[in-house]
């Protein structure tokens, strides 16, 4: 190793050497970068960027396109985030944002064409063999936050039937001992252990900073409160659902198109994370997918629009977990 | 006549091949602190390395966590990795027959073609859920990524650390045999000592991969971006911030995260500086 340094010096006292190949190389460079800035996107693509949360189901539209009509324009679908989607359309860059949010104030006052092409509900989840079903938002924004950090500690609507069944035989001074005596040995409770409430340390998990579904959750449930920093980040649905699925102590939150049965989705409040539930806004941790667009589109991009928000869009769109029908239809 | 033709034009091309090489670390360079300077304007370099509240939506960015978990996983990494790696080295130059040396050599060389993500991947399904089971917490952990880790500074360590190894010369070996002395009294005595440069050059540069890695480590640490109370906690290194955050952040977040791996850079340069002084000491000797 220590030859081929002085083999790779012995080039270098001799700059004039070197010359022409350096003269040959800055061309090259100089050449490199007018072609960085000159030409953009040929016309015939259609470029679609922001939200990586829409942008697995924009794919989906794309590809489809692209096979019923293979004469027409392809569309490039980028990521990049919800603002960048804006951005991007605002500069030029792109043809049509996607939001997995609302729009900002700052964003509605751009003035830009709006399409809600579906909505996604959010599941938050534990693993099956949590006895919880139910959870007040109120309580979820405490986990998030790291005031609830066990179990035992959430209200006890949640877990009700179960203190009261355990406790309902013995009188005031059997439930006074009960509490010491179940930490101290658990043998003894074995035999009753499915009526104990549950308890343990919650295993926090959450989306990283800036994910359409983080910015969701902060929006829907968090208010303006900051996760703690404790929390387990991962970077994806599918990396929170298989944690939650391997991790009785865990909770997770994830769109609801992906929730399956390694795991079980909480209601909140008392009302289930079903279609339906969203349809009629009982469910609350609802979020839009939005596309964003200048008001003098070509006839290519409206065409394509026309696709998206058409019927068999829908179709593909309900297929893959989304609410698809609602105040749009009218549109 | 053609023939020095030849010989220039083979030149020319070489010469730019190298220009081309080394001019990509330039821009990396230029292109990362251009990015990430103005951030350090902004909150201040005091401020984003002691900070402990790293919040881009909040616009707070402190990374000591961030600090204190890459240098607590990258140290982890060499606890295990160094004497599974050292030891097999050994093993390899001065006990095993040629044959298993070389078998062992082959394997140890595939073992560096495993994907990053392989290795994250069995992490995430063998390694944390293990803990999670035996030892406690979430099982992304500290720990869980200090053993991914330490797997995957194997290669780097056992093959710098043998080529260290087979550097001494043979009659050290024969001079210490005549003189009645064992195998491994050789070895701990004489060889050990005399490639003992060599070896730390090996942990250097294995040092440098541990903390260069992201994929394996974002997979099983757990990303938490508080600073880890036990190695069962889950942490977060300076590489696994840039990375995850890296798909959206915008305006100064971007600015915060090539401000994160211009540290980087600076602790990657002075490992590289530490390891070539090191290695530059050891044959001087």
């Amino acid at each position: 190793m220590k030859k081929g340094f002085q083999q790779l010096t012995g080039v270098f006292p001799k700059p004039y050497r070197m010359a022409p190949a350096l003269l040959i190389y800055l061309i090259i460079m100089v050449l490199g970068m007018s072609g960085c800035s000159g030409d953009s996107q040929p016309a015939s693509s259609i470029t679609v960027a922001g939200s990586t949360s829409v942008q697995p189901f924009m794919d989906l539209l794309a590809e489809e396109y692209a096979r019923l009509y293979p004469d027409k324009p392809a569309v490039n679908v980028q990521g990049g985030g919800s603002s960048a989607g804006v951005r991007s359309v605002l500069t030029g860059a792109a043809s049509v944002g996607m939001l997995s949010r609302r729009l900002t104030s700052d964003e509605a006052a751009e003035n830009l064409n709006v399409i809600v092409m579906a909505q996604d509900a959010i599941a938050v989840i534990v693993n099956p063999q949590n006895p919880i079903t139910d959870i007040s938002l109120e309580d979820l924004c405490k986990i998030y936050t790291g005031e609830i950090t066990d179990w035992g500690q959430l209200s006890q609507v949640t877990q009700g039937t179960q203190v009261s069944t355990a406790d309902s035989p013995g009188n005031q001074d059997s439930q006074a001992t009960q509490e010491p005596a179940g930490q101290g040995s658990s043998e003894a409770e074995e035999p009753d252990n499915a009526e104990a409430p549950f308890q343990g340390r919650i295993h926090v998990i959450s989306r990283e900073e800036g994910s359409g579904t983080r910015g969701a959750f902060d929006e829907l449930v968090m208010g303006g409160q900051e996760v703690t920093p404790r929390s387990i980040f991962q970077d994806s649905n599918g990396a929170i659902r298989q944690t939650v699925a391997q991790d009785p102590m865990a909770i997770g939150y994830i769109s609801l198109g992906l929730v399956d049965d390694s795991v079980k989705p909480l209601a909140i409040s008392g009302v289930a994370p079903t279609v339906e539930n969203c349809r009629s806004g009982k469910y609350m941790l609802v979020r839009p997918f939005i596309l964003v667009f200048q008001h003098d589109v070509g006839p290519e991009v409206q065409d394509y629009l026309d696709f998206v928000t058409g019927s068999h869009s829908r179709e593909i769109l309900s297929g893959e977990g989304l609410i698809t029908d609602g105040e749009e239809a009218a549109r | 006549m053609s023939h020095s033709r030849d010989e220039r034009r083979a030149e020319l091309v070489l010469a730019l091949v190298a220009l081309v090489s080394v001019s990509v670390l330039g821009l990396i360079t230029v292109f990362v602190f251009k990015e990430g300077l103005p951030a350090f304007r902004e909150m201040g370099l005091w401020q984003f390395i002691t900070g402990h509240r790293w919040s881009p939506s909040q616009n707070a960015f402190g990374i000591f966590p961030m600090l204190v978990g890459t240098f607590m996983v990258t140290l982890g990494a060499l606890a295990i990795g160094m004497p599974l790696g050292l030891g097999c080295a050994v093993y390899m130059s001065e006990f095993s027959g040629p044959r298993s040396a070389a078998l062992l050599k082959h394997m140890v060389e595939l073992m560096a073609g495993i994907p990053s993500v392989v290795f994250g991947f069995v992490g995430l399904t063998v390694i944390v859920p293990f803990i999670r089971t035996y030892l406690g917490g979430p099982g992304f952990s500290v720990l869980a990524s200090s053993i991914v880790l330490g797997f995957m500074i194997l290669p780097t360590m056992v093959s710098v650390s043998y080529d260290a190894l087979r550097a001494v010369p043979q009659a050290y070996r024969d001079n210490m045999l005549a003189l009645g002395a064992t195998t491994w009294q050789t070895v701990r005595m004489v060889v050990l000592p005399s490639a003992k440069s060599g070896i730390l050059a090996a942990a250097i540069l294995a040092t440098g991969r541990a903390i260069g890695e992201t994929m394996a480590v974002i997979m099983v640490a757990g990303n938490a971006t508080a600073v880890p109370e036990s190695v069962l906690d889950p942490v977060r290194t300076l590489t696994s911030n840039i990375a995850l955050e890296m798909g959206y952040s915008a305006g100064l977040h971007r600015q915060a995260l090539f401000a994160t791996g211009i540290v980087l850079f600076v602790i990657v340069t002075l490992l590289n500086l530490i390891a070539r002084a090191a290695i530059r000491g050891g044959s001087a000797k």
